[in-house]
């Protein structure tokens, strides 16, 4: 599996359940895959119909040796579940763990398990689609998924795999997530709570091979750098435009900023000779805001763009970019 | 470039540090007992291989802002494992370890500011780390009532938090243990959380090994840490039917033929990881390589592992061309063992698939410290690491009769010496996360 060389990674398909578009119950009620649902918690199923997406315009022909690398959320239960088995943890005084144990977990369906654990919004993914290759799911609010992607084409890079799967799905949205980040951070105005999936659909290439049409889309996209500094304590202050690698002439793509990011890359990003910054305005949708965003900016980049660097910014301060190049080896 | 172990810390059911954790092992003593943390009496399981009482109470996260964090067994676990492992390798003083005086004021780092005094490598150092779940706060969750208005909640978070007053928590952030990480040591590289349930914490060693590798990082903290034993963990575990019904300290037999599911466990096993020539040029003392790594997923089933084992077998088949190694090449193997009917079966398979007719030593360690869940493939890979040092192999406490379903060299309880040069160790997590790890002496 290893390779002497080091091999380029292109971007072969994309799939999303975007958040500003409706995202109904109604995604797996049709096929074999219903039967899963009751194990499924609402970002493995964001997470299942991306990946499905990605992998129909992927139309590889064989998942065995596919990689799965995918960022997550919080636990993200359903709450009907949890309230049943309070009601029945509750005694004269209130709840009780003796309570609990005697009555709270019978009324606790085993099967919620598989909904609470943080694990499964990927691991529902490869069950239903057959990907049985190296794999890392880690945990994001956002700048953390750039580490999942970074695990990904060090897999790709290494020949660990010649195909992978990378995104994110997450739910800013549950109740006890969305209370949560309340409790720490405030309201933030500038970032509604939002919903969603994305995945690409990654394949190493050989680098002795021909460069590939210009202009063909996200297929001809290759992913040239991943950079990224964590928020919160301690953070070593705004990183520079040289640490997100971002050249001179990329095009950059900003999203999810808060407004002190915001005036710290600002400052990071003056004096570029290419002046194209676009803004995403994209619901926050912690883990999975990064990668929607990547699958946005490439399927809306003009023909004439060839290098081009998304920046995410997440509600912990962490700041990164991915860089992707058209056509480049 | 080579990745090499400088710095090693445990805590475990045997207690504070690596001594008492592979004497534990070697004994043939199972640490699992009547659970003291809460009142379990009502549960169907009544037993754990708990971290003793006055270990855990020691290194309760320091600087907790609320009795929610310090509720979170892991985060203190992982901060007392971390620092022995960084005072092992010389980037902190070996002082008394994390304060565990309370923070009483909010702050913007919500109480986990620096107070370590590192080595200036912590300042770009990774973390690479095997996590759990959320702690759930049940009794938070129960005095909101029968009915929860979540916009009423909501409304009464955001004026405590505009007035910077604490609020009760429905659960702990699962990151909460990194953040107590970064904040206390000061580490300021890139971060790498890993959530693949049982297989999280060999993942994050196997993570660290690549960074080192591929030049990400220079110095990794890396590890994994757990701890389940609490009423939701506990209790859900039950009633999934994966927990051992029998309330006694041999609840956990790995590979026995009578055996009927796994003992939770908690802990942590945190590593400081290197590249061996840098670690070498300051001086720094490999205590082991790790060479070889490869992770699959089965993609069969929720609710259990492949039987075939056929994903296990290629994520140890990956291992040992990463590692350049053969099968014969290896000298033990410290199995993932839970001690459930279905897991052992499948991984002896799958062992056998891979090393031919039994011979190589085989041993699980969970019949002594339980199943610590994200913490165990680290606290495994910990006992390979001493395993390797001191020549001689932890056996199988709570194994008497082998399953003949199970075609391994079970190691019996007690301490085997060993002429032990290269190691491996499986982790396959819930959801079909397969991990195998090598380990080789320096």
């Amino acid at each position: 599996m290893s390779t002497a060389t080091p091999r380029a990674v292109e971007v072969v398909a994309l799939g999303c359940a975007d958040p500003r578009a409706p995202i109904g119950d109604d995604v797996m009620r049709s096929g074999p895959e219903r039967m899963a649902l009751r194990l499924m918690s609402r970002s493995a199923v964001l997470a299942y119909h991306a990946a499905r997406e990605a992998l129909a315009g992927a139309a590889w022909p064989d998942l065995t040796e596919a990689g799965l690398f995918m960022a997550v959320g919080a636990s993200g239960s359903d709450l009907e579940q949890l309230r049943r088995i309070l009601l029945a943890s509750q005694g004269e005084r209130g709840f009780t763990l003796a309570r609990f144990g005697e009555q709270g977990l019978r009324v606790c369906n085993p099967l919620f398990a598989f909904q609470l654990m943080n694990n499964f919004t990927m691991a529902h993914t490869a069950i239903l689609t057959g990907t049985r290759g190296p794999n890392a799911v880690l945990f994001s609010r956002g700048v953390g998924t750039l580490a999942a992607l970074d695990e990904a084409l060090a897999a790709l890079r290494h020949g660990d795999c010649a195909r992978a799967l990378v995104g994110a799905a997450d739910s800013a949205v549950h109740p006890v997530t969305a209370l949560e980040h309340t409790r720490w951070h405030g309201e933030l105005a500038d970032a509604p709570a939002g919903e969603g999936a994305a995945v690409l659909a990654l394949a190493a290439v050989d680098p002795r091979a021909g460069a590939p049409e210009p202009g063909a889309g996200p297929s001809r996209w290759h992913i040239a750098s991943v950079e990224w500094s964590e928020g919160g304590a301690p953070r070593p202050g705004a990183p520079s435009r040289a640490a997100l690698g971002i050249a001179d002439d990329d095009a950059v793509v900003l999203h999810g900023w808060r407004a002190d990011v915001a005036a710290e890359l600002a400052t990071a990003l003056a004096g570029r000779a290419a002046p194209a910054v676009s803004v995403l305005s994209l619901p926050d949708c912690l883990a999975a805001t990064a990668p929607l965003a990547w699958a946005e900016a490439l399927s809306r980049a003009p023909a004439t763009c060839h290098a081009l660097a998304v920046v995410t910014a997440d509600r912990d301060g962490g700041v990164g970019a991915v860089r992707f190049v058209r056509g480049a080896r | 470039m080579t990745a090499v172990i400088t710095g090693l810390g445990v805590i475990s059911p045997f207690g504070a540090g690596v001594t008492a954790f592979f004497d534990g092992l070697c004994s043939g003593r199972s640490a699992v007992a009547p659970i003291t943390s809460f009142d379990a009496a009502s549960f169907p399981v009544s037993v754990a291989a708990e971290v003793p009482a006055a270990t855990a109470e020691r290194w309760r996260a320091p600087g907790a802002v609320s009795d929610a964090h310090a509720r979170d067994r892991k985060v203190g676990f992982a901060l007392a494992a971390a620092h022995q492992a960084l005072a092992q390798a010389g980037l902190v003083d070996a002082g008394p370890g994390p304060s565990t005086a309370p923070s009483t004021a909010p702050s913007p780092a919500h109480g986990l500011e620096p107070r370590a005094g590192g080595h200036a490598a912590l300042a770009a150092a990774a973390l690479s780390l095997g996590l759990g779940l959320e702690t759930a706060l049940l009794e938070d969750f129960a005095v909101l009532g029968d009915h929860i208005d979540w916009d009423t909640e909501r409304a009464r978070a955001l004026a405590a938090h505009a007035a910077g007053e604490r609020t009760p928590r429905l659960r702990t952030p699962a990151d909460l243990a990194a953040r107590a990480l970064r904040a206390h040591f000061g580490l300021g590289g890139p971060q790498y959380l890993h959530m693949s349930a049982c297989a999280a914490g060999a993942a994050a060693l196997a993570c660290a090994a690549s960074l080192i590798e591929r030049g990400r990082a220079r110095t990794v903290l890396c590890g994994g840490t757990d701890s389940m034993i609490n009423p939701l963990g506990l209790g859900g575990m039950a009633r999934l039917g994966a927990t051992s019904p029998r309330a006694a300290s041999d609840a956990c037999r790995p590979f026995d033929l009578h055996r009927d599911g796994l003992a939770m466990g908690e802990g942590a096993a945190m590593f400081v990881v290197e590249d061996a020539a840098a670690a070498r040029d300051r001086g720094a003392t490999a205590l082991a390589a790790i060479t070889g790594w490869g992770s699959t997923q089965d993609a069969y089933k929720a609710t259990a592992p492949r039987p075939d084992g056929a994903a296990a077998v290629a994520a140890m088949q990956r291992a040992l061309q990463r590692a350049g190694l053969v099968p014969g090449d290896l000298d033990y193997l410290n199995a993932h063992g839970t001690g459930t009917p279905l897991n052992d079966v499948a991984e002896a398979q799958a062992i056998a698939a891979v090393f031919g007719p039994p011979r190589l030593p085989v041993s699980s360690i969970k019949g002594a410290i339980g199943h610590a869940m994200a913490a165990a493939g680290a606290l495994e890979l910990a006992a390979c690491v001493l395993a390797l040092a001191q020549q001689r192999a932890p056996g199988t406490t709570g194994l008497r009769e082998l399953d003949p379903l199970c075609a391994v060299v079970a190691l019996p309880p007690g301490a085997h010496p060993l002429r032990l040069r290269r190691v491996l160790s499986n982790s396959f997590g819930f959801g079909g996360h397969n991990a195998s790890v090598i380990l080789e002496a320096a």
